[in-house]
């Protein structure tokens, strides 16, 4: 902590107008969120974002990471202006290892890549895994996937655009190692949704 | 993105240094010194609330006999602000307790205080004889701590 | 057999009206204030901080009020409250060295440097009631400050023992990495001495007493005394991530002991004195004394010393140490448990029913033959 430089604050941007209920109101969405994977939530922007990135990535960003939960960001995703208001509004600490992190964001492209180096979490404590958060372009016009597992009746039908099939490959190993695993948030705009460890996941043939 | 402290011109390392100072100061005023002191400025400048002022806690850490290994020794309560002024120059506040006015007023100060012209000056005037009067008070209570020090003397024991 | 139960409420609310008009007590008398409390009552204030876990006085008089100078409740208030605080960060570690020395004894070395300064302290105080505070305005005492203010470098005792090598070295480990945290993380076993510090830190003063003494009893072998006691104001300094740099944000008040303790030796480390430690919140030097003695106790498996006592072993001190917990475990038990208790009783009437049976059957039989 102490081997940083600071911030040039001249540019960071506004967080969550209301800080405490701007948290709240994200952290029931995404508790919402991974009870009912698949089920697009809104969420509360904050009052600036930085360029390059979606509004519920960053809302969401605010709400879960602080100075105890180290956060990999995608070379690619948003600039130093992103970095900069993470570390300003959270106090997270950037890590350049995946395999550090408790907290990681990326684009759809090389989603799958880096959820295979996340941590799973141990037998003892499989809550101490990583969170993988995509921003994807949108929620809906992807290729079908067909979810199923705890808060899902039956099955539900999700069509998020840009992700691999060697991201849902991935997200398939992923739900073998349950109860560990990382539990995943797609984001895009002001929405998102859960895709926890325990959804089983299966891409639906096209045609 | 990070550089190590050493590689500061040596100009930044000053202003680093001269802002720990009237940070401290400012962290340790009263919330009345400090709504004295802005209201004594000829115009306060506008400003917007980077992060508005938040109560909550640091853990305080400590080392086992003084100088070994760490430990958490227990949280205490802590307020900050970050304020920019209109001009662009960002302001920090932390101090213990639960004073968010305080933070407030702090932090604009510490933005005050950055500036080029004039913030030498509000030192001078108004910052200055805070850290004097905190200073005063603890020389004061190590005074006062002096007036228990035993003074010990050795009885002789003669034999005549 | 579940049977649920309502119809409380009332009573409840009722009973919230009556505590709080039982705690304002005589209403013909001024109520009690804040800041009286935390001016006035300030040891109560810093055992409250210490037990609850967090410094801030103003909080802390507020909780002995409410709790109406229950001190385990007010505590139990306290900890409730700063579950609800988000957290910025920690501190760099605090620099009891260069504290702002209100008192400073040891019972080892009459003279050294810096001197014996002591303070504010009922030590040398008769014991005997001063009826004069019965009146509520009178003449109180107020100290004539010395000309000169004390030794700015007061090193603390072990680190002049240390010096000689006759003292155990307190240094940091490889790495001094961020330690262990009893609010994040569940207790682990064999604890380290971070984690062990730290429950013990906001442990209960009392349990910590009664342990230090079974230490010095016989209940662990130990002969210690106090290399040194001090209270005073340590700066809190943390690094802000928007700053890059040690800021300092105000001072707390803190007491420290370090007690000394003998060692034999083993064979590999030579005879020399090995130290506890305590620190705390405020001016609590019978919660650091204790705190180092049982602090000691706990580095008997490390030493390599039999564990054989209470207050050596490393489960039993920590896992009761905490007033909050222990309290919230004792006092469930005045809580309904209406359906256990009607299942042991309904066994024992079943038993006892078996038994009388058995004997009417047996007394039948003999009677008939």
């Amino acid at each position: 902590m102490s081997q940083m430089s600071g911030l040039d604050l001249r540019q960071v941007g506004r967080g969550f107008v209301d800080p405490v209920a701007g948290a709240q109101e994200v952290f029931r969405a995404t508790m919402s969120a991974l009870a009912r994977p698949g089920l697009a939530q809104a969420i509360t922007p904050p009052g600036d974002v930085p360029e390059g990135v979606s509004p519920a990535l960053v809302a969401l960003l605010l709400t879960l990471a602080d100075f105890e939960t180290p956060l990999w960001l995608a070379p690619d995703l948003g600039d130093e202006s992103l970095r900069a208001y993470v570390r300003f509004h959270t106090g997270v600490p950037l890590v350049d290892d995946p395999a550090l992190a408790m907290f990681a964001a990326s684009r759809a492209h090389g989603a799958g890549a880096v959820l295979a180096q996340l941590s799973i979490g141990e037998d003892r404590y499989p809550d101490r895994s990583a969170t993988l958060l995509v921003d994807v372009p949108a929620l809906t016009g992807g290729q079908g996937v067909r979810a199923s597992g705890p808060g899902i009746r039956n099955t539900v039908t999700l069509s998020p655009a840009g992700l691999s099939t060697a991201f849902w490959q991935a997200m398939g190993e992923n739900h073998r190692l349950y109860p560990l695993g990382v539990d995943c948030f797609l984001c895009a705009g002001h929405e998102m949704m859960g895709l926890p460890r325990s959804s089983a996941l299966a891409l639906m043939v096209e045609g | 993105m990070t550089h190590p402290s050493s590689a500061l011109p040596r100009e930044t390392a000053d202003i680093t240094a001269r802002r720990r100072d009237w940070l401290a100061v400012l962290a340790r005023a009263s919330r009345c010194d400090l709504e004295a002191v802005l209201a004594d400025l000829p115009t306060v400048p506008g400003y917007t609330l980077l992060r508005p002022p938040e109560s909550g806690a640091i853990m305080v850490r400590a080392r086992a006999g003084g100088s070994g290994r760490q430990f958490n020794l227990g949280e205490a309560s802590v307020t900050r602000c970050t304020v920019r002024l209109d001009e662009g120059t960002a302001g920090v506040a932390y101090a213990l307790g639960r004073d968010r006015r305080h933070a407030e007023l702090a932090a604009v100060l510490d933005a005050l205080l950055q500036a080029a012209s004039g913030g030498a000056d509000l030192y001078e005037h108004h910052i200055r004889p805070l850290a004097r009067q905190q200073q005063a008070a603890r020389d004061l209570r190590s005074r006062q701590a002096a007036a228990t020090k035993v003074d010990f003397f050795t009885l002789v024991r003669g034999d005549g | 057999m579940y049977v649920a139960v309502k119809g409380g409420e009332k009573a409840i609310l009722a009973s919230h009206d009556l505590i709080a008009q039982t705690r304002r007590g005589d209403p013909l008398l001024p109520e009690l204030d804040v800041a009286q409390i935390a001016s006035q009552l300030g040891i109560a204030v810093d055992r409250v901080m210490n037990e609850g876990s967090i410094y801030d006085r103003e909080l802390a008089a507020l909780a002995i009020k409410q709790a109406q100078g229950d001190l385990i409740e007010a505590a139990f208030l306290l900890r409730a409250y700063r579950t609800t605080l988000p957290r910025f960060g920690a501190s760099l570690p605090v620099d009891t060295a260069r504290m702002l020395i209100r008192r400073r004894v040891s019972a080892t070395y009459k003279d050294l440097p810096g001197g014996q300064v002591l303070g504010p302290t009922y030590d040398y105080t008769h014991r005997l009631f001063d009826f004069s505070l019965m009146d509520s305005e009178g003449e109180r005492g107020s100290v004539q400050p010395a000309q000169e203010a004390l030794d700015e470098n007061m090193p603390r005792v072990p680190d002049i023992l240390g010096a000689e090598g006759l003292m155990e070295r307190e240094l940091p480990p490889p790495g001094d990495e961020a330690p262990f945290d009893i609010t994040r993380q569940p207790l682990e076993f064999p604890a380290e001495r971070d984690e062990r510090l730290q429950v013990l830190a906001r442990g209960d003063e009392g349990y910590l007493l009664g342990l230090a003494y079974s230490v010095q009893r016989g209940f662990g072998h130990s002969h210690p005394f106090v290399g040194e006691i001090r209270l005073g104001e340590v700066s809190v300094e943390i690094v802000p991530e928007e700053l890059g740099f040690a800021i300092d944000i105000g001072d707390i008040t803190l007491s420290e002991c370090q007690m000394v303790n003998q060692f034999a030796g083993s064979k590999d480390q030579p005879p020399q004195f090995t130290r506890g430690y305590g620190l705390a919140f405020g001016h609590a030097e019978r919660k650091v004394m204790a705190m180092s003695l049982v602090d000691r106790a706990l580095k008997a498996d490390e030493l390599g010393e039999d564990v054989r006592y209470p207050a050596q072993d490393a489960e039993f001190v920590l896992y009761h140490c905490d007033n909050v917990e222990a309290s919230g475990f004792v006092e469930h038990l005045k809580l309904p448990h209406y359906v256990d208790f009607q299942g042991e009783l309904e066994l024992l009437r079943r038993m006892h029913r078996e038994i009388a049976e058995r004997v009417m059957t047996t007394e039948k039989r003999e009677a008939a033959e």
